[in-house]
């Protein structure tokens, strides 16, 4: 008998702040790529003797973090050290915060891309140290200390996810988000964001909370998806099999065999003795200091969101580009304004924007501030001399392109390149009549009825003028032109 | 300047007392006789040159070997750094350095300053100068001897429950324990973060004032160090003020021995006499409360302290490691002393899940209490006076094998400790030939009090430029 299961899913969410210097120490983080052990010093190296120092930019960028997500802000500052023994951390404990974490009790809020919506809480955000790297040569292992205190903001959910896919877009949001407030890369491929899901299962209706089980080691959105959808097939089955596992385990996922294997249970059972940091004195945070972050903080993606579906009549996807893409948003704006907000040039300029140029921008694999955009004021002249007809859409494009490589104004580049459409109707006229003339047959097939005839006949009318004329007016002077002879009896 | 001698003369005569009683003395793990004499003779030129020096500049000093001196071995006292040499300056020592004193080498010490008699040194314990059969007292005993011995004019040591005014007090010197947060730790080996102190031992509180006077003051390197300004300590000693004296009857217990008890009483007369007003006080959480509180709290931050002492990236590593596992405990095992090893447990337990609230929770709990309590009393009194050790100097061996009995030695330190004021022990007599100290305690950032009345008791005294027969 199958019985309904419902799946709970919970995220744990480690985040590296984008700050210049170390969590507790001055040494350059974030370096991606740097020789091993050429960022370190006394304190993050784990030297008898150091002493941790705050980075006041981390706490502000995980405060930024906590009310981007609607937390609540501890304002009393307290930190844990979390003692373990693991050659990736040097003094033998993780400075974090245990019991007090900088931000509780918050929530996002995301809306499917079918229109309906899901609320994810956040239990909390605190901020610790990231340990060193290992790696593995052969038998040797090797420690680079360059990571080694990283500001990091870990980021607890409750387990309100309800589906593989609902996780995926909360990480997506998530990602979103922090790098909207600057506050991250958030780089998964890049270790800028890592991710543990806790996933079980329960028969639908029941409100308790099975043992769960703890996926490490997904290092990727995909990963995190493959990883979650295995664990729900396989905990279905032990479920219909009414074995379900009976405590929480960890596990990792093994992205070469695409599944998962249990974790030695060493890992999972330690007691880290917490206590509180004796080297860092408890602070009080100002309540103006919350407040100015609150107020410095950037427009949020669903604040963006509401503004331009309220604003511009763009399409949804075209919404989604500019919200991912804070560069491509504010060039959007202002062709917007340059084009007085009308809307069908506003909404002609957004297909240009995220199709024609964007594409140009992907071909040239430049992003963010690297874009080389064209100036709004010529985009903008772009648009209306395709919406006015002085550029057909191919005319368009060109030009586009011609302004992408080496910048200008596309009046100038369509005239030099001959784009410009002719809808001059005098010189028109000379075309029709020759068109008419040359093409007896075509026109009495029109005459008769044949409205393809037309077409051809405008076909022909653009081939005479090298492609120049404005097919519209062509064909209303052709109808024109042949309704004022008399038909034939 | 007087120009008695030069200041190559005097680095010299230092060199040459360590060379004749060190051996048995046991003062030094590394003497800087070369780089010490260097740095002499350019001071004696800029003398020759006519140039002003600073009041420190020249003058020979010794460093407990839990300070780190940038590129001079620095070993805890412990195998597990016996090789260690110090990749950078600790905060003090580039003060000191700004200053112009001159190192004259590291000094004997209690491993991570676990211990109250330099027997806990992993290499071999300091002696006595009054009597060499005798602990000088622990754990800065190294540099109380140095200063003792006049192998070093003042020695640079740290206190955490006792260990600077301890050994003072057993070697017959001046020792400051300074207010929790007025002298940087960084770069001092910790012991227990919350309790480490570094300080002066010297032969009298003015030489103490005119040494904290460059060492104090904000470091941006410790969060725990205060904004507090220096006061200008060595020119405010004269200043005249009367004084109330609070005497807790709890650290004058029965048990304390009795001519130590009617030195320090007699001390307190001469204070008395200087126009001071002394009155009875109680500290009732003071003494054995306070001692079971501080082992505690200080046995558990030393355990974590101590995690980074593992054999991965500096200090000693075993050879017999096939695992990761082996690394850590053979490395550690070897390493560490057994009194070490002793703390680091007791730490670890009562930091431990189920045990933490029982034990570390409940200690700062009771910490809080002691300081509220030394609050109280201080809106009484200006200052504290007490034996800061409850004996004279004892054998070497009598109390190593009994753990209780050598933390007892700290009974009348340890409070100061908790609450995180300053305390100074000066030699106040001799009892059957043996150094006995008095301690003199101030509310918090009120050293300079403190030294203006161990100053004024030394201006009227002279125990404290008494010297050991050697």
């Amino acid at each position: 008998m199958k019985e309904d299961l419902e799946t709970i899913i919970g995220l744990e969410v480690h985040v590296q702040l984008k700050t210049q210097s170390g969590m507790f120490c001055r040494c350059s983080v974030g370096i991606d790529d740097a020789p091993p052990n050429t960022h370190i010093c006394a304190v993050c190296l784990g030297q008898v003797g150091a002493l941790p120092l705050i980075n006041k930019k981390a706490v502000e960028l995980c405060t930024s973090m906590g009310l981007a997500l609607e937390c609540e802000i501890s304002k009393h500052s307290k930190w844990d050290r979390k003692n373990y023994f693991y050659p990736d951390l040097p003094k033998g404990y993780q400075i974090s915060q245990y019991d007090l974490p900088l931000c509780a009790k918050g929530k996002l809020e995301i809306t499917r891309p079918d229109g309906t919506k899901f609320t994810v809480r956040i239990h909390r955000i605190h901020l610790e140290e990231d340990a060193a790297k290992t790696m593995h040569k052969g038998d040797k292992t090797l420690v680079d200390f360059n990571r080694s205190g990283t500001p990091l903001a870990e980021l607890v959910t409750e387990p309100d996810l309800r589906s593989v896919e609902d996780a995926r877009l909360f990480l997506q949001e998530l990602q979103l988000i922090v790098r909207s407030i600057g506050a991250s890369h958030a780089d998964m491929e890049k270790g800028h964001l890592r991710c543990d899901a806790s996933i079980s299962l329960r028969p639908m209706g029941e409100t308790k909370l099975y043992p769960r089980t703890e996926i490490k080691n997904l290092n990727s959105f995909r990963n995190v998806e493959r990883a979650l959808a295995y664990e729900v097939k396989k905990q279905s089955s032990l479920w219909q099999e009414g074995k379900p596992n009976s405590g929480d385990i960890t596990v990792l996922w093994d992205d070469a065999k695409q599944s998962t294997r249990l974790m030695r249970d060493k890992e999972s059972a330690a007691d880290y003795r917490y206590f509180p940091e004796p080297d860092i004195p408890e602070v009080e945070l100002a309540e103006e200091y919350v407040t100015s972050i609150k107020l410095s903080l950037p427009e949020l993606p669903s604040a963006k969101r509401k503004r331009y579906a309220r604003d511009y009549s763009i399409k949804r996807e075209d919404i989604e580009s500019y919200v991912t893409d804070l560069n491509l948003a504010n060039f959007f704006e202002s062709v917007a304004e340059k084009l007085g907000n009308i809307p069908e040039k506003v909404k002609l300029a957004s297909n240009y924007i995220t199709s024609d140029l964007a594409g140009h921008l992907a071909a040239g694999q430049l992003s963010g501030e690297d874009m080389k955009l064209p100036s709004h004021e010529h985009f903008a002249k772009l648009i209306n001399m395709i919406s006015t007809g002085e550029l057909s859409s191919r005319g368009g494009k060109d030009v586009l392109l011609i302004m992408h490589k080496s910048g200008g104004d596309p009046e100038v580049i369509a005239r030099e390149n001959n784009l410009i459409q002719k809808h001059d109707e005098g010189e028109l006229i000379k075309i029709v009549e020759q068109v008419i003339k040359d093409n007896e047959k075509v026109v009495a097939d029109y005459k008769a009825g044949k409205q393809a005839s037309l077409q051809y006949l405008v076909g022909q009318g653009m081939k005479a003028s090298k492609g120049n004329a404005n097919p519209t007016v062509l064909s209303k002077l052709l109808i024109t032109a042949m309704a004022s002879e008399a038909p034939e009896i | 300047m007087n120009h008695d001698f030069t200041c190559t003369e005097l680095v010299q005569s230092c060199l040459d007392i360590i060379s004749k009683h060190d051996k048995v003395l046991g003062a030094f793990i590394t003497v800087t006789g070369e780089q010490a004499l260097s740095e002499a003779r350019i001071v004696d030129e800029k003398i020759k040159r006519g140039e002003q020096i600073g009041i420190l500049e020249g003058i020979p000093y010794s460093v407990k070997d839990v300070i780190l001196t940038e590129g001079v071995k620095t070993t805890a006292g412990s195998n597990m750094l016996k090789d260690f040499v110090a990749p950078y300056d600790a905060t003090v020592i580039k003060r000191m350095k700004q200053a112009g004193a001159i190192m004259i080498g590291k000094t004997n010490c209690d491993a991570y300053g676990h211990g109250a008699s330099n027997e806990y040194s992993d290499f071999f314990p300091s002696r006595n100068p009054w009597d060499t059969k005798l602990v000088p007292g622990g754990s800065s005993g190294g540099s109380a001897v140095s200063v003792s011995a006049d192998m070093a004019i003042f020695s640079l040591g740290g206190d955490t429950g006792g260990s600077i005014r301890q050994p003072a007090s057993l070697s017959g010197v001046t020792a400051l324990r300074v207010s929790y947060g007025r002298i940087s730790r960084y770069g001092g080996i910790a012991y227990a973060s919350s309790f480490d102190t570094i300080g002066p031992i010297t032969k009298s509180a003015e030489d103490a004032a005119i040494v904290i006077e460059a060492l104090a003051g904000q470091d941006e390197n410790d969060h725990t160090t205060r904004p507090e300004i220096v006061p200008e300590y060595s020119k405010l000693l004269d200043k005249k003020e009367t004084l109330t004296i609070g005497i807790p009857k709890e650290f004058f217990p029965s048990t304390l021995d009795a001519d130590v008890k009617a030195k320090v009483l007699e001390s307190i007369e001469i204070l008395k006499k200087l126009g001071h007003t002394v009155k009875e006080i109680s500290l009732p959480y003071s003494t054995d409360v306070a001692l079971a509180t501080y082992n505690i709290l200080t046995r558990a931050e030393t355990s974590s302290n101590l995690e980074r002492l593992d054999g991965v990236r500096y200090g000693h590593r075993s050879k017999d490691a096939n695992t990761l596992e082996e690394l850590y405990m053979n490395s550690r095992a070897e390493g560490f002393g057994a009194e070490n090893k002793l703390r680091i447990m007791l730490g670890s337990y009562v930091l431990s899940a189920g045990y933490y609230d029982a034990y570390y929770k409940k200690g700062q709990k009771v910490r809080t209490i002691i300081r509220n309590d030394f609050d109280r009393v201080f809106k009484e009194v200006d200052v504290i006076v007490c034996p800061t050790s409850p004996t004279t100097a004892f054998s070497l061996g009598q109390k190593t094998g009994d753990p209780v009995q050598m933390d007892l030695s700290d009974v009348f330190t340890v409070s100061f400790s908790l609450a995180g004021i300053p305390a100074i022990s000066v030699p106040c007599a001799l009892s059957k030939g043996l150094p006995v100290g008095m301690q003199i305690a101030g509310r918090y950032f009120e050293e300079e009090r403190v030294l203006r009345l161990a100053h004024q008791y030394q201006q009227a005294s002279d125990y404290h430029k008494q010297k050991p027969p050697l």
